[in-house]
């Protein structure tokens, strides 16, 4: 990647975000700043309705903030059309979100494999990228079967596998957890910390559920769209000890 | 490869086989019509498909084969004097009551089968021994799916316009829609129809030198007949012509429209509402794939090939269905033609149907909004 090392992974500045519903404006985000860089595992949290979805959303470049900026690995999103957009998504970003969102026909593997193939990779690379990938997640035995037949958790790890097969720069995922027992949901968490401190991803993960912040290297907090506490967690040793505060 | 819309078609086939079968009936319905449509227009103009004339001479100004009344005996010098000609035979046919002594009575259509021995004796599929029998005096022949409406047995007796004929033989796939035909010699239809000086028979066959180009003669022999006296056609313009008129007098064309219209919409409809159903039931898959940078154009694709894949699907199960229908009309001697063109219209157009509704259940696509997947 063209991108000297101290580029944080996702900056945003001054990001404000409101709805209209008939007369009424409902402000979402307050004026956020955030960055992110590689190699982290930055937990998001916060009482429900402050935000949290839709300051990822933002993040992701899934929806445009009415003002303020976000710079992908450097690189501004604001002035980008759609298409380019797609593009940015495609190259860095993985999602994982509250329900897996598996296609019923796919066995685990062709769900793995549908993403590699529609996004351009080599067809020789495929087939071994996606065992990878699945492997990771702990589920190379569990590759021929279709969802009907795989737990939630396992569900959620497939997903992950194929949020992880690009090898993005940028992993989000909303509550990925919360549809998991206490096993499945430290299982899930710990992929993700082993994808931000192996493959020096930036991970940014929504969740309300505090025995996360075990595993985190960060926790921001965010209420009522403005930025409660940003806090590094002592407990899980960063890799990447460059102390980054939210407002510049 | 992973192919999506395959996998999903297999895998929810209970989804799609309403689909599919909506296709394969809408085609069905179409072919099956068409089918009887060209039975019946064959069976309209047997004598005319199955003569082995290469040029037909009519009355002129018909519209239907079995208008022609009368052609001029003198032409048939002027046919002779082309050089293309090889062969000129007198045809005649003629309208009877048939009478057998049980009491059936019948209108039927006495056709005058040229005998004398050349290119163009007999009929395409009426084999030698039977002609030989139309040889004997007042001897004829009648199709074998006519002999119950005829009451007529071979070795019998009938009396056609109060003449007594024997039913010397049968003969297949000569069964008309208009009215029985019965098959006699010139000679035997002479006597029958009783018109012996009206100035000339209703038909003249022609039977050309393969060298010349038919509609070149044709052109030819009608530039001579400067009096306008008789038309000239091959077999195939005589029987599309008689078609036409056909379809128009008897409101079979409006019928057939209608129908293809409705099995249209039909189609369509159900079609597209079962692959809009399949789209809205993978939204939220389709949003996660468009998270993850996969193009709406690529989505689209899905959706194309699925609703290929559902057209190839109906048209295994038409076709299989329709093979089923040709066996069953066969066994009950109904008219049904399915010719390879035919065939393949119909599979293009329930092909279109399918890409149609594809293209209609596309919008839905657009609902996919990644961003509504983070709540
Ligand atoms: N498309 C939308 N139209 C209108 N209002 C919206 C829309 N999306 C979100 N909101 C509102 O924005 C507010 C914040 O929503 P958001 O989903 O970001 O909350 P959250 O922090 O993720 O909550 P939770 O923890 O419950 O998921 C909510 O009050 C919600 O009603
Ligand atoms: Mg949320």
């Amino acid at each position: 990647m063209l991108v000297s090392s101290d580029t944080p992974a996702l900056a945003a500045h001054g990001l404000f975000k409101s709805y209209s519903s008939g007369d009424s404006r409902m402000d979402i985000l307050k004026g956020i700043d955030l960055t992110a860089r590689c190699g982290e595992l930055t937990l998001l949290m916060g009482p429900s309705g402050s935000g949290k979805s839709t300051l990822m959303a933002v993040l992701a470049g899934l929806s445009r903030p009415d003002r303020g900026r976000v710079d992908i690995l450097g690189q501004p999103t604001g002035c980008l059309g759609d298409d380019e957009l797609t593009a940015i998504r495609l190259r860095h970003c993985g999602f994982i979100f509250q329900s897996p969102n598996l296609f019923g026909a796919l066995d685990a593997l062709d769900q793995v494999r549908l993403v590699l193939q529609m996004t351009g990779t080599p067809a020789a690379e495929i087939e071994a990228r996606a065992r990878r990938a699945l492997t990771e997640v702990g589920l190379a035995d569990r590759a021929h079967l279709k969802p009907a037949a795989l737990s939630g958790g396992e569900k959620q790890r497939v997903a992950i596998a194929r949020a992880l097969v690009k090898r993005p720069t940028l992993l989000f995922a909303d509550e990925p957890t919360s549809a998991l027992d206490r096993y499945n949901g430290d299982m899930v968490t710990l992929i993700l910390r082993r994808i931000a401190h192996l493959h020096r991803a930036a991970v940014l993960c929504v969740t309300h559920d505090s025995r996360l912040i075990a595993h985190a290297d960060r926790v921001v907090t965010i209420e009522d769209g403005r930025i409660l506490s940003d806090e590094r967690t002592g407990c899980a040793p960063s890799p990447d000890r460059v102390s980054d505060n939210a407002a510049p | 490869m992973v192919s999506l819309a395959r996998q999903t078609l297999v895998h929810e086939w209970k989804r799609f086989a309403a689909a599919i079968l909506t296709l394969a009936f809408s085609g069905l319905l179409i072919l099956v019509q068409v089918g009887l449509l060209l039975g019946q227009l064959d069976a309209f103009t047997l004598p005319v498909t199955r003569a082995r004339a290469d040029l037909w001479v009519t009355a002129a100004n018909i519209r239907s084969w079995d208008q022609s009344t009368i052609v001029p005996a003198r032409s048939e010098g002027l046919f002779w004097s082309h050089p293309a000609i090889r062969d000129v035979r007198e045809m005649a046919i003629g309208y009877a009551d048939w009478k057998t002594g049980n009491g059936t009575r019948q209108s039927v259509m006495v056709v005058g089968v040229p005998l004398q021995p050349g290119a163009l004796a007999g009929f395409q599929g009426v084999p030698a021994e039977t002609l030989a029998i139309l040889s004997h005096p007042d001897s004829v022949v009648v199709d074998a799916a006519d002999m119950d409406k005829l009451g007529a047995e071979v070795g019998g007796t009938a009396e056609i316009a109060g003449k007594r004929v024997t039913v010397g033989g049968i003969v297949h796939g000569f069964r008309s829609n208009l009215m029985p035909l019965v098959f006699a010699s010139p000679a035997s239809l002479r006597q029958i129809a009783m018109d012996g000086g009206t100035g000339g028979p209703p038909y003249f066959l022609l039977k050309l030198d393969p060298r010349f180009d038919v509609a070149t003669v044709r052109d030819q022999l009608e530039a001579a007949d400067t009096a306008d006296s008789y038309a000239i056609a091959t077999p195939d313009e005589l029987t599309w012509m008689s078609a036409r008129f056909w379809l128009e007098e008897s409101g079979a064309g409006t019928s057939f429209g209608f129908s293809m219209l409705l099995a249209l919409l039909v189609g369509v409809g159900v079609t597209g509402q079962t692959l809009r159903g399949a789209v809205i039931a993978s939204l939220k898959e389709y949003a996660t794939l468009r998270a993850l940078g996969v193009r709406v154009g690529q989505l689209r694709a899905i959706v194309l090939e699925q609703s290929l894949w559902v057209a190839l699907a109906g048209n295994v199960a038409m076709f299989a269905i329709a093979a089923a229908l040709c066996g069953v009309a066969w066994f009950l001697d109904i008219p049904l033609v399915m010719s390879l063109w035919l065939c393949a219209v119909t599979s293009l157009f329930v092909t279109a149907i399918a890409c149609v509704s594809g293209l209609l259940s596309l919008s839905v696509l657009y609902r996919s909004e990644p961003a509504d997947l983070l709540r």
